[in-house]
């Protein structure tokens, strides 16, 4: 091993021999293994490559003898940026130590580096993301522009506190609905938005806690530092043209008269009586009312040309609040979201389809409508916009996860889209379903599944993680379990649900063990639900909810179903066992079988020899080289580790060697 | 092909086994081995031996994780050779016994300070699985694979000033845990 590690990390890596594999595999799993021939394989070659680039800069910097070295090495080891942009720090707090350019570029090229790791962190580890997308989203944040510090363009988006020693404190803001505060040493700074509060020390970005902590930085430092924070605070605090308050005349919002309507699909939403409803819109349309009524007069004010403004702001004011009288609770929710009661908060969302993308950003995760929409907080008669209201702290982090994860439930069910008539296949003359009523089934069949796991799973988190992260942890389970159970039903996959028909006006269908809950991935039963269009509700089946008549053409049907499934061609049977096809002319089959949940094939392995296999006592023998591969939902096992796991029974295993005796005498007439 | 699928063929003494096993997983053992030993020629050997040696491993054992159990052989074959290419070719061959396998310990081994290495690998692990995946990787690429701080950058795409702080912050924390169980490093 090149050994450029300390000593003192010697007995580190005696104890790193004995890692855990799961640790080792789950590094391994996404090494780049660089090309034979790339300059990383390739040690010899490397080394030239550098001897050969340090001859070349040698010599180019013989030659630029005639330029000044200075202008040289800025163009050979600048920011990389064309755009020429004036450095500077504010003048309006007293003291800063000033910066050299180099260090202001420096500053802002490590700067870069680092916040590009966090945010490809934060969104790797974040409930939604993922490491296919981080790069994306982590330059997307990042933005184009590199130069965000010491741009006089740029003064109220940074802030730099001075130069303590050799550590230059600086801080970043932006302004999305939320405060990041930062408790150092004891000294609050409030910043707007996802903030950075950071230290720049030779070439290394860090937090100033992490500063503060490692003890770069004196507690008489972050004082000096916070004074000059609360100095940025004045500053912009201060006011430059106050607009005068605009006086908003009475209002009475109109009665509603469209009907309330109390969206059921959403799993626990805590419910509103039709009063409560009509407050709410009422004191909707007086927000919108005086957010109008300010807005058009402040327009009519500056156009300085009409008469009779107040009136003209009102009649039109009161025409538009009075039009949204009827917007919230529409039964649309396509335009119209309820989110849930959070303590005594009613949260509600309006969804415009401006097309502009509008996100909420939260600690943990975000909202996001990519079709523009507005959220409100209804409390105590009043309507406030969400952001503000999250932003003064006014809702808990589990509360926004939770409404967070509702807002996913809403997202994915406006985007599911109707699905073909697959599921109508296997059983002749069946009750075919509306796309309204494949979406209300698919709704509370995830009901039922967010039910379940939230009743089963949390106890078990709590003991595991404790009260809140239990409970967020579970909340998350849940949900995508509900997201994944409503795309499973009556969809392509005629493995995944199985449909029987409406029967005694119950939607009855099959869910296979393997992949309802609580799964059973070694059962091969497939347990059967009703969705009562009453209750608008999904139970498991018991016989005594349907006619005698009913149960019996219940049975039929499975049957009829199961018939289907047998029936079909050898490929599609194959791909809804093994998810692919496992058999070609190099390949070909020799016999397959199919046990009540597996399938297995035999297929020639392309060597032509006597084989003899012995798989637990059963002794099977080939003129040729085979493998006996068993297809269980979607995956492919060997024979001996589908038996070990427990796929293939005894009594499977009995049948399979009955199949290869009969395969036997005709091989051997 | 899966790595179940490796083993069985393993078990049923099928040699396509090792072809299997060399296209799934060479590339992998020779990049690891490469950051161990210097020339080209020993790593091929080590990586040829390492697969000779699973042949004589898998039966009885049966790894859970193959890779996992390959790219551990691996490091320690070629750890082994660097620190003494003739006490490790014992008669031509790594003898296969078991777990011994694995940790190709010379003579005279100091039991005592094998248990502490084994229980500080076990705290490390845990450890390892509380930190973030980012740090993780980084650690273990660094530490257990030995790549380079430019190799880490061309891995995973963060700058150099990332992978040092990380670095020396994960190791901060490695060193209080451990501390923390009674294990001085």
């Amino acid at each position: 091993m090149r050994t450029n590690i300390k000593p003192e990390n010697r007995r580190l890596l005696e104890a790193l021999d004995y890692l855990d594999d799961a640790v080792i595999s789950s590094v391994l799993a996404e090494v780049k293994i660089p090309a034979e021939g790339s300059p990383e394989r390739d040690k010899k070659a490397t080394r030239r490559s550098i001897k050969y680039a340090l001859a070349l800069a040698a010599c180019l910097v013989l030659m630029s003898a005639v330029i000044p070295v200075v202008s040289f090495l800025s163009e050979r080891f600048g920011a990389g940026s064309s755009k020429t942009y004036e450095l500077t720090y504010p003048m309006f707090v007293a003291g800063l130590e000033p910066l050299s350019e180099e260090e202001m570029m420096k500053i802002n090229e490590v700067y870069e580096d680092w916040k590009y790791g966090r945010l490809y962190e934060s969104y790797v580890s974040s409930p939604i993301g993922g490491s296919a997308n981080a790069d994306q989203y982590a330059r997307n944040e990042l933005g184009d522009d590199p130069h965000r510090f010491f741009n006089k363009e740029k003064y109220n988006r940074y802030q730099y506190y001075g130069k303590f020693g050799d550590c230059v404190v600086l801080a970043t803001e932006n302004y999305f609905y939320t405060l990041s505060t930062f408790t150092v040493a004891g000294y609050v700074f409030e910043l707007g938005g996802t903030a950075d509060l950071i230290v720049y020390r030779n070439g290394e970005m860090m937090t100033l806690n992490e500063a503060y902590d490692s003890g770069l930085m004196t507690d008489a430092q972050v004082a000096a530092a916070h004074e000059r924070y609360l100095a940025y605070m004045e500053y912009l605090d201060s006011p430059v043209e106050q607009e005068a308050e605009i006086a908003i005349p009475d209002y009475t919002p109109p009665e509603p008269t469209g009907e309330p309507i109390y969206l059921e699909f959403m799993p626990a939403l805590e419910p509103l009586t039709r009063e409560q409803m009509n407050e709410i819109r009422k004191a909707f349309a007086e927000y919108k009312f005086k957010d109008r009524y300010a807005s058009l007069y402040r327009q009519y004010t500056a156009l300085n040309e009409l008469d009779n403004i107040e009136a003209r702001a009102y009649e039109n004011a009161k025409t538009y609040a009075d039009k949204m009288i009827d917007k919230l609770f529409s039964g649309s929710y396509y335009y119209s979201r309820y989110y849930g009661t959070f303590g005594d908060c009613v949260i509600v969302a309006c969804v415009d389809y401006t097309l502009r993308s509008t996100e909420y950003r939260l600690t943990d995760t975000s909202i996001v409508f990519p079709q523009g929409a507005e959220m409100y907080v209804y409390r105590d008669g009043e309507i406030t916009e969400f952001g503000e209201f999250y932003q003064k702290g006014l809702i808990s982090e589990y509360d926004a996860l939770l409404l967070s994860t509702r807002h996913l439930i809403y997202e994915t069910r406006a985007r599911s889209s109707y699905q073909e008539d697959s599921y109508l296949k296997p059983i002749k003359d069946v009750e075919p379903l509306t796309s309204e009523q494949i979406s209300d089934i698919r709704s509370a069949y995830g009901n039922y599944v967010y039910t379940s796991v939230l009743n089963e799973y949390t106890d078990y988190f709590i003991a595991q993680y404790g009260e809140e992260e239990g409970r967020r942890m579970v909340l998350i389970k849940a949900g995508d379990a509900l997201i994944a159970a409503g795309k499973s039903l009556f969809g392509d996959d005629l493995n995944a649900s199985r449909y029987y028909g409406i029967i005694d006006n119950y939607v009855v269908f099959g869910i296979p063990a393997s992949m309802s809950f609580p799964e059973d991935p070694l059962s091969s039963s497939v347990p059967v639900y009703v969705y009562s269009f009453d209750y608008k509700m999904v139970f498991k089946y018991s016989p005594n909810m349907l006619s005698e008549d009913g149960n019996k053409k219940l049975e039929q049907r499975q049957f009829e179903y199961q018939e289907y499934l047998l029936s079909a061609p050898l490929e599609s049977i194959m791909e809804r066992y093994f998810g692919k096809v496992l058999y070609d002319d190099e390949h070909p089959l020799v016999f397959t079988h199919q046990t009540d949940r597996c399938m297995l094939i035999c297929v020639k392995s392309g060597y032509e020899e006597l084989k003899k296999y012995e798989i637990v006592g059963y002794k099977f023998v080939f003129p040729y080289g085979v493998n006996l591969y068993v297809g269980y939902n979607g995956e492919t096992y060997s024979l001996y580790s589908a038996h070990q796991i427990g796929y293939i029974t005894e009594d499977d295993m009995a049948e399979i060697y009955e199949a290869y005796l009969d395969y036997y005498e005709k091989e051997n007439r | 092909m899966e790595d179940k699928r490796i083993v069985e063929l393993f078990f049923a003494r099928d040699e396509s086994a090792l072809g299997e096993t060399e296209k799934k997983y060479g590339g992998l053992c020779r990049y690891i081995a490469s950051n161990i030993l210097a020339l080209r020629e020993d790593v091929e050997e080590c990586v040829n031996d390492v697969l000779l040696a699973l042949w004589n491993a898998i039966p009885p054992d049966c790894p859970i994780d193959l890779r996992a159990y390959i790219a551990r052989a691996v490091r320690n074959n070629a750890h082994a050779r660097s620190r003494d290419a003739n006490a490790w070719k014992r008669g031509g061959r790594v003898q296969i016994v078991g777990d011994e396998f694995l940790s190709l310990l010379e003579d005279g081994t100091d039991l005592a300070s094998e248990f502490e290495a084994r229980r500080a690998g076990g705290i490390i692990s845990n450890f390892l699985e509380k930190i973030s995946k980012s740090d993780k990787k980084i650690f273990v690429m660094r530490y257990w694979m030995g790549l380079s701080i430019e190799q880490i950058m061309s891995q995973t795409g963060y700058g150099e000033s990332r992978i040092k702080m990380s670095l020396h912050r994960t190791r901060k924390k490695l060193a209080a845990e451990l501390e923390k169980e009674g294990i001085t490093v």
